[in-house]
């Protein structure tokens, strides 16, 4: 694995997220949490468009929620990882779904991190870092 | 309906009213971050709920809310009235919803439509524009509050005796240690978590400390049900073991991983003595060799010379961490190189990660998101079971581990799983990756903690002088149950025709003896009746009893309506609830809420004075409604301490409206004149407001409450208040009645409404003009006869006059009647259909033997 082939990493520093969430409400929460970050922010409202834009556009980041309509996150993530041109892209759900049968689906699906709704904005921006290397790279 | 769904609607009820109540204590109390916790976990919980359906607009609204309290918790933005004002709508909005799910089981077609604006009116206030809108963080920030979380700031206060005890036991291990910090929330009691058993079951357990409050309040005003302190620990145990113990209060708890070594601490004065510098040569030299023993011995030595410095703390650690081979090297050696070269910091920061004198990189201690994030990676290889897509979990995990390193700074350990994710992602092998990570988090494969649990107590509170007991009381089911109303509906009405049925027996122990001749039998049935009477009475108390509510299920929805009707009137009102644990049957509570409503708003918009300056009173109104219970009825009071009614005004507005004379309204005691206002048709609320301030809907009140077998009574003091209470049966759903015959028919009166019964001979009858009266102790009584206010053919009268005397609206009556039946109780069943209109009868009951009987409405047939 070589991350150059697979998702390359953009040499600006701006780092490109995916939030993929029917809620156009949620998904403006994101944009609005992430944005005043530098990060570029992308959305779909289900998990075929999802599917369809992370095919067209090279991503750091899936934030992805579980309750959609026409595609769940779950079946994107499975998705996601069958396919092989963005099967490695790191994948952050987000839902309200809290027990540990919904957590335990969600890592079985290859979900790389799994936070509970509400999740704040220090965290979103916290973790969005991280796991794009905006910080720390 | 689906069970889920119905118990949703249940659950988001009491959410919604919690809600409420929460709401509007804030309003009072803006600070108070108890209530502000209690409604943002109303409302998440809610929402969390709500998403298991498809009630997209029901659940946005919700997150809207949320999000708003969020921001409340968050002090990004402070509660305030118009802000409030849209959260209630917007519960409103919800409460009505959940209504039309109730009847539908969905949502209604206009919800998206309608809760838009109702989502843009809570979101403008996250807007940003304006004061109190939220300011994004600079990710700077944020990336440091993320790493600042090393160290917590109370191990500074743990004993050092703990410390040395705490770090030769992990030393033995080499397992990094866990920081674990518990504050279970005050109200936690209520949700059935027992902090205190559950800290104990922590495991390898290492130190145990309760964090006190900053100041004790009083103990008098010390809420025992709440929790008010919390605990810090110590552990050795693997990280996820003890994720695992606290998963429930997962929130409320934080655990922080760190090695042994960066327990290491010195107290006393910084800056130690030159002289330690010289002498430190020799415990260099005793290091290098290796000598433990001499090093320890030196150290010791040493000890007496620098008593009290910080130097002598370096001591104190060599002395006790040297003889222990289980202490690797590099501790020890810096140690000796911190008294040697007099660098001994003072305490570690709480701020910063603590150089535990010269530990490595790799050693130092990992941020908790990148430790969190490492694990997560861990956990999701462990899970993944389908070969399509290890590859790409393999893949995005290496990636993110490595990001999440370089993050940490840990550029080589990140290269390092660069590498290895690399090779696991060629052959597909998820445990090679999980091994790596294993590794730098510092964990052994192999589980050897148990090694570190302590033998005995420390100067702390041991852990194992606690044995952590299984608590079954996290498994104990409610035992509350929840049934639909119906089906108690249902038993009662059984109960009902159980004790109608009852009262045939009698009847048949009569034909028994009359008709078959039987005696014995007669008088077997009666005592077989006797018996069933007493199951009967017993299932009907039993049943009554799951049919009690308290009368708060009323009350508590008046908080928020005088809220809202004293803010648009501009009235400053404070609303006083007592007596709110009252009980009383369920129909009875049912009818309470639209006859306090209406008192309540007569209170507020004629009772209460707007210029109460001038009147030298408080400039906020007391509203006060309360509850108590006589004999067996329940009595709601509505006072408040406005204007009061005047009586003289009172008669006025009676002789214009031409429901007495002059004469007749100067007769009128002060009280009599007070309760005018329930007279039929006495005023409207413009004409009444410039008299008396009262009288809005007021017969309507009274028409009300007798209906449900109560009486009103009104009491006023002119400035000083007004007081109405209601009288209402603590139980509706059986009556007892007496049977009484007029012109051969047979009828019912209520019991309650009759005073005695009386045999009077015909002559004692005095005629008044055209009405009739008798003397009864002294007393004048109007005495009716029955069958003519009913318009039956009169009978032939006897010279005995039977007389039932009643009370109707507190005036003794007497009603001649033909003769006098028996009491029973009987459930009285409204007129249905057209006889609805039919005023003079309250409904019909089934009796024993079949027949119908008609229970006659006093007032009305008297009117």
């Amino acid at each position: 694995m070589s991350e150059g082939n697979v998702t390359p990493i953009r040499p600006a520093p701006a780092k490109r997220l995916l939030v993929i969430d029917d809620a156009a409400l949620v998904r403006a929460y994101y944009r609005q949490a992430l944005e005043p970050g530098g990060f570029l922010v992308d959305e779909a409202f289900n998990g075929i468009e999802g599917l369809e834009k992370a095919l067209i556009s090279p991503y750091d980041l899936v934030v992805v929620d579980v309750n959609m309509p026409k595609m769940d996150g779950l079946t994107f993530v499975h998705r996601l990882r069958e396919t092989k041109e963005i099967a490695c892209l790191p994948v952050l759900m987000t839902s309200t779904l809290d027990r540990d049968r919904d957590i335990a689906a969600a890592r079985a699906a290859g979900v790389n991190l799994y936070l509970v709704k509400p999740v704040s904005e220090d965290d979103l921006r916290l973790f969005a870092g991280i796991m794009t290397g905006a910080v720390g790279e | 309906m689906n069970p889920l769904l119905a118990q949703f609607l249940v659950e988001a009820r009491e959410q919604i009213g919690a809600t409420t109540d929460g709401l509007l204590g804030l309003e009072r109390a803006p600070g108070n971050t108890d209530l502000l916790n209690g409604v943002f976990r109303s409302v998440h919980t809610l929402k969390g709920s709500s998403g298991l359906f498809e009630f997209p607009a029901l659940t946005s609204v919700l997150h809207a809310g949320e999000d708003l309290l969020v921001a409340l918790r968050e002090h990004r933005l402070v509660l305030d009235p118009a802000m409030l004002d849209q959260v209630l709508a917007a519960l409103d909005l919800v409460s009505g919803w959940l209504d039309h799910i109730d009847n539908t089981g969905l949502l209604p077609d206009d919800a998206a439509g309608r809760g838009t604006p109702v989502i843009a009116a809570l979101r403008a206030w996250l807007g940003g524009s304006g004061l109190g809108g939220p300011v994004p963080a600079a990710p700077v920030e944020t990336a440091a509050k993320g790493a600042g979380s090393a160290l917590p700031s109370w191990l500074r206060e743990v004993p050092e005796a703990v410390l040395l005890d705490t770090v030769e036991r992990a030393a033995a291990t080499g397992t990094p240690l866990l920081a674990v910090s518990y504050r279970p929330e005050t109200q936690c009691f209520f949700k059935g978590d027992d902090p205190f058993a559950l800290i104990r079951q922590l495991p390898d357990g290492l130190y145990l400390d309760v964090e006190e409050p900053a100041a004790w309040s009083p103990l008098a005003e010390t809420d025992p049900f709440s929790c008010i302190v919390g605990f810090r620990a110590l552990s050795a145990a693997p990280r996820d073991e003890v994720r695992h113990l606290l998963r429930y209060v997962d929130s409320q708890s934080e655990v922080v991983e760190f090695e042994a070594a960066q327990l290491v601490r010195f107290a006393g004065s910084p800056v130690g003595d030159p002289l330690a510098r010289e002498l430190g040569g020799a415990l260099v030299a005793h290091h290098e060799r290796g000598d433990r023993a001499s090093l320890a011995e030196a150290a010791a030595t040493l000890l007496d010379t620098f008593d009290g410095t910080a130097d002598a703390a370096v001591l104190r650690w060599i002395a006790r961490l040297a003889p222990n081979p289980t202490v690797a090297n590099p501790v020890i050696g810096s140690l000796v190189t911190a008294f040697a070269t007099g660098t001994c910091p003072a305490v570690p920061e709480p701020a910063g990660p603590a150089d535990a004198g010269g530990a490595s990189e790799a050693e130092g201690d990992l941020p908790s998101p990148v430790v969190r994030l490492l694990h997560e990676q861990m956990e999701m290889l462990h899970s993944v079971r389908n070969d399509a897509w290890i590859g790409g979990c393999i893949g995005s995990a290496a990636k993110l581990a490595a990001k999440a390193l370089r993050y940490a700074g840990r550029r080589a350990d990140a290269e390092r799983i660069a590498d290895t994710g690399e090779k696991a992602f060629a052959a597909k092998d998820a445990a090679l990756l999980v091994r790596a990570i294993e590794e730098i988090l510092g964990k052994k494969p192999a589980k050897a903690s148990d090694a570190a649990r302590p033998k005995a107590a420390t100067p702390g509170t041991s852990l194992a002088a606690v044995p952590a007991l299984h608590d079954p009381a996290h498994e104990r089911a409610s035992t509350v149950l929840r049934v639909d109303q119906s089906r108690i509906d249902a038993l009662m009405n059984l109960i009902g025709e159980l004790v109608v049925a009852k009262n045939g027996l009698p009847f048949l122990a009569r034909r028994a003896e009359n008709v078959y001749g039987s005696r014995e039998m007669a008088r077997e049935i009666k005592e077989q009746h006797a018996v069933i009477d007493r199951i009967a009475l017993e299932l009907r108390n039993s049943i009554m009893q799951v049919r009690m509510l308290p009368v708060s299920t009323v009350f508590q929805r008046f908080p928020r309506l005088v809220r809202d009707l004293s803010r648009k009137l501009g009235k400053h009102v404070e609303l006083v609830i007592e007596g709110e644990d009252t009980q009383a049957d369920k129909t009875v509570i049912e009818n309470l809420f639209e006859p306090i409503l209406h008192l309540v708003r007569n209170s507020l918009d004629h009772g209460i004075e707007t210029d109460r300056d001038a009147m030298g009173k408080p400039e906020a109104a007391t509203l006060t409604l309360s509850a108590s219970q006589d004999n067996d009825q329940v009595v709601i009071r509505v006072a408040d301490d406005g204007r009061g009614i005047d009586p003289t005004a009172m008669r006025r507005k009676a002789v214009e409206k031409g429901l007495l004379d002059e004469e007749a309204a100067g007769r009128l005691t002060d009280e009599e004149a007070v309760n005018l206002i329930f007279a039929a048709g006495f005023s409207t609320a413009a004409e009444v407001t410039d008299v008396s301030g009262r009288g809005v809907g007021m017969d309507a009140v009274r028409t009300t409450i007798e209906k449900a077998g109560g009486r009103v009574d009104v009491s006023s003091r002119i400035g000083a208040g007004t007081t109405v209470s209601l009288h209402l049966p603590l139980s509706m759903a059986v009556t007892r009645v007496m049977t009484l015959s007029v012109s051969g028919s047979q009828f019912g009166i209520p019991m309650d409404e009759i005073a005695e019964t009386v045999r009077i001979p015909r002559s004692d009858v005095v005629a008044i003009k055209d009405k009739e009266a008798f003397l009864l102790r002294d007393r004048i009584i109007p005495l009716v006869h029955l069958d003519r206010a009913l318009s039956l053919p009169p009978k032939e009268e006897a010279e005995e006059i039977a007389v039932l005397v009643v009370h109707v609206d507190k005036q003794p009556i007497g009603l001649a009647i033909e003769a006098f039946g028996e009491g029973m109780e009987v459930i009285v069943k409204p007129l249905e259909g057209p006889l609805t209109d039919l005023p003079d009868y309250l409904g019909t009951a089934l009796l024993g033997d079949g027949r119908v009987l008609l229970v006659l409405n006093l007032k009305e047939v008297l009117e």
